[in-house]
């Protein structure tokens, strides 16, 4: 055996750097999978069903995520919940934007579920509360609680126990390591009617685009006129905060009323600051990037079925040859098939196992440089693994053409 | 040396696409002959050798090589026949071009478990035999056409092969280099060794003390 391993690697050692173009394709492979098709599918899955629901004009929030959030997870039902496992895993382990807060009122907590998303996203399925919550702090690594109570503005059937002034208790605990981080403090200052609402669509950072020079990263559209941004603290400062704000309305709304009837409805004073072409323009551009992005999972897609079926075959004519050279020697076809497998396993295990790896690393990069999803600063980087794929792929493959001109003459001695 | 009895070959046997490669070929070749098989295309020239170099198996039929009945044979006993036994020529020489000459040649040594540096010496006159000591260090895709079909006859002789089996091997090489090539044949003949060239050249297949044609599986007198 000790022999059959010494001839084994001194059959391989010249194929050493082809093998690792080889890799090298592998480990890009799974990282483009892992960090841009995934997550790219799950979005156009969610804003599929955003689209649906939105078009239906049904009475349900829901929220539409992003590359740089990586998931798409509500505790809404009809929703598809297809990626919190790769959440829950720990792929993402150290992306802490993607940090998942389930936050439970006081003791009922069966009630009422919130889903904090980013550091503004907040969603309640069951559409009794909407509140905005502190974000985990990335510099101090802890939830970003303060003293006070976080201004909240809950809907028509909380009102009762919770009147405007009142407070809540808000246990927060992740969802990942089940533990209870903190409980903070809702301050009721507003009231939303059940029927004000529509819909509720968040882009995560994204909005930064396009909202957040206006310093509004969640939107909530109200029904038929009303749109409530709710601004983030770190556009505005806390005396500019209102606790809530009409931000985008329809040109046929009569704004002064309108005010009147937040003033009336949410408590507090709201100012507008757009309209609703904003909000149509968002739309575009989301459909459009989620189009955008549709095309390239296509292409992604071709390429990989292109690309591996190509290797595919020339592994095997490849490994033919050796096989047969080897066969034709003295070797037994069981021998030499296994180190054939055991070469190949050698080179993909660990490419993948480094695919798999580096994945969330790259992603959080990603998230780290600023680089939100749906920009166009993502598409160098998907245009960048995409040449060096396509590189590895042609050096692979030029690597390999001298080995297959023998092989046929063999296969039928296979 | 070689007996085949009956021997039949059949592909996609009992489908639709069935073909009879070999049919009933009875053949004995003695220790010492130089013989040539030629025929057609698709008559089965290539089918023959690969069930005489034990790289493939008849439908039926019986194969005594060397006093020893092949059919019934393990996988590893096969390998084992082959690998001491038997050289094996292709014509497209069958080497591993990322190794150089000498590793190419110590191949079959290397698989009989030999150590190395027996190994190598081995090599080195197999290398010298065929005239190409000076480009044992080299890989073989910088050689020529010729010079690689050398390498190949050297990795055939060097475990000291009775049997040496060449399919087309001149069909790649020029005039000369197939000259050259008859010649270590011819050669390796004198010295013993038993020699089945499969080949449509008629030059090659005029050297031979014996020709044997085949068409359409069967060997025509």
């Amino acid at each position: 055996m000790v022999k059959r391993i010494k001839m084994a690697t001194m059959l391989y050692s010249p194929f050493l750097i082809k093998e690792l173009f080889f890799g090298a394709q592998v480990f890009l492979m799974v990282v483009l999978l892992m960090v841009v098709i995934v997550p790219v599918t799950n979005v156009i899955s969610e804003y599929d069903q955003m689209e649906r629901l939105y078009g239906q004009d049904i009475d349900r929030l829901i929220y539409y995520t992003q590359i740089d959030t990586g998931i798409g997870q509500t505790e809404t039902k009809d929703l598809d919940i297809r990626f919190a496992s790769w959440l829950e895993s720990g792929c993402l382990e150290k992306t802490y934007r993607n940090q998942m807060v389930r936050a439970k009122m006081g003791e009922d907590t069966e009630q009422i579920t919130m889903l904090i998303y980013s550091e503004q996203l907040f969603l309640d399925t069951e559409f009794q509360l909407i509140g905005r919550l502190p974000a985990f702090d990335l510099t101090t690594e802890s939830w970003g609680l303060n003293e006070e109570a976080y201004p909240m503005i809950i809907s028509e059937d909380l009102a009762v126990d919770y009147p405007p002034g009142s407070e809540m208790l808000l246990k927060m605990d992740c969802n990942r390591c089940k533990e209870e981080h903190s409980e903070i403090r809702g301050l009721v200052v507003g009231i939303l009617k059940r029927d004000s609402m529509i819909s509720y669509i968040g882009k995560g950072g994204g909005n930064y685009d396009y909202l957040g020079r206006l310093g509004v990263n969640t939107l909530a559209f109200g029904r038929e006129k009303m749109v409530i941004g709710v601004y983030d603290e770190r556009y505005f400062h806390k005396e500019d905060w209102n606790g809530a704000a009409v931000f985008s309305v329809a040109e046929s709304v009569d704004r002064k009323e309108l005010l009147a009837q937040m003033n009336a409805e949410v408590g507090v004073e709201g100012r507008i600051v757009g309209t609703d072409d904003l909000y149509r323009n968002s739309m575009d551009k989301v459909i459009q990037d989620a189009e955008a992005e549709r095309l390239l999972v296509i292409l992604f897609a071709v390429v990989f079925v292109v690309d591996f079926w190509g290797y595919i075959l020339m592994s095997i004519r490849k490994k033919g040859h050796l096989y047969a050279i080897l066969f034709m020697c003295g070797w037994s076809k069981r021998e030499a098939l296994i180190v054939n497998l055991v070469s190949v396993v050698m080179i993909v295990f660990p490419a993948v196992c480094l695919g798999l790896y580096m994945a969330p690393l790259a992603s959080e990069f990603i998230l780290r440089e600023g680089f939100q999803g749906y920009t166009w600063h993502i598409y160098p980087i998907i245009c960048g693994l995409f040449l060096m794929t396509m590189l590895c792929g042609v050096l692979t493959a030029f690597a390999r053409q001298r080995n297959l001109n023998v092989v046929t003459q063999y296969r039928e001695g296979i | 040396m070689i007996k085949l009895e009956n021997v039949c070959k059949v592909y996609n046997n009992g489908r639709a696409n069935q073909t009879t490669a070999l049919k009933n070929i009875d053949l004995e070749i003695k220790a010492g002959e130089m013989v040539v098989i030629t025929g057609p295309s698709g008559s089965g020239k290539s089918t023959l050798l690969h069930i005489l170099a034990l790289m493939d198996e008849p439908t039926s039929g019986s194969y005594l090589f060397d006093g020893e009945m092949i059919s019934g044979m393990t996988d590893r006993q096969k390998s084992e026949i082959r690998n001491r036994k038997l050289g094996i020529i292709l014509q497209d020489y069958g080497l591993v071009d990322e190794l150089t000459a000498i590793q190419n040649v110590e191949l079959p040594l290397m698989i009989a478990g030999k150590r190395k540096r027996a190994a190598r010496m081995a090599a080195r006159n197999a290398l010298r035999m065929v005239g190409l000591s000076e480009k044992e260090r080299q890989k073989t895709s910088r050689l020529s056409g010729g010079q690689r079909q050398r390498v190949s006859i050297a990795r055939a002789i060097v475990a000291g092969a009775k049997l040496i089996l060449a399919d087309e091997p001149t069909g790649a090489l020029d005039s000369v280099a197939a000259g050259d090539f008859m010649e270590l044949m011819t050669g390796l003949n004198r010295n013993g060794v038993t020699v089945v060239i499969v080949t449509h050249n008629e030059t090659v297949a005029n050297q031979c003390k014996r020709q044997l044609r085949l068409v359409d599986g069967e060997i025509i007198p």
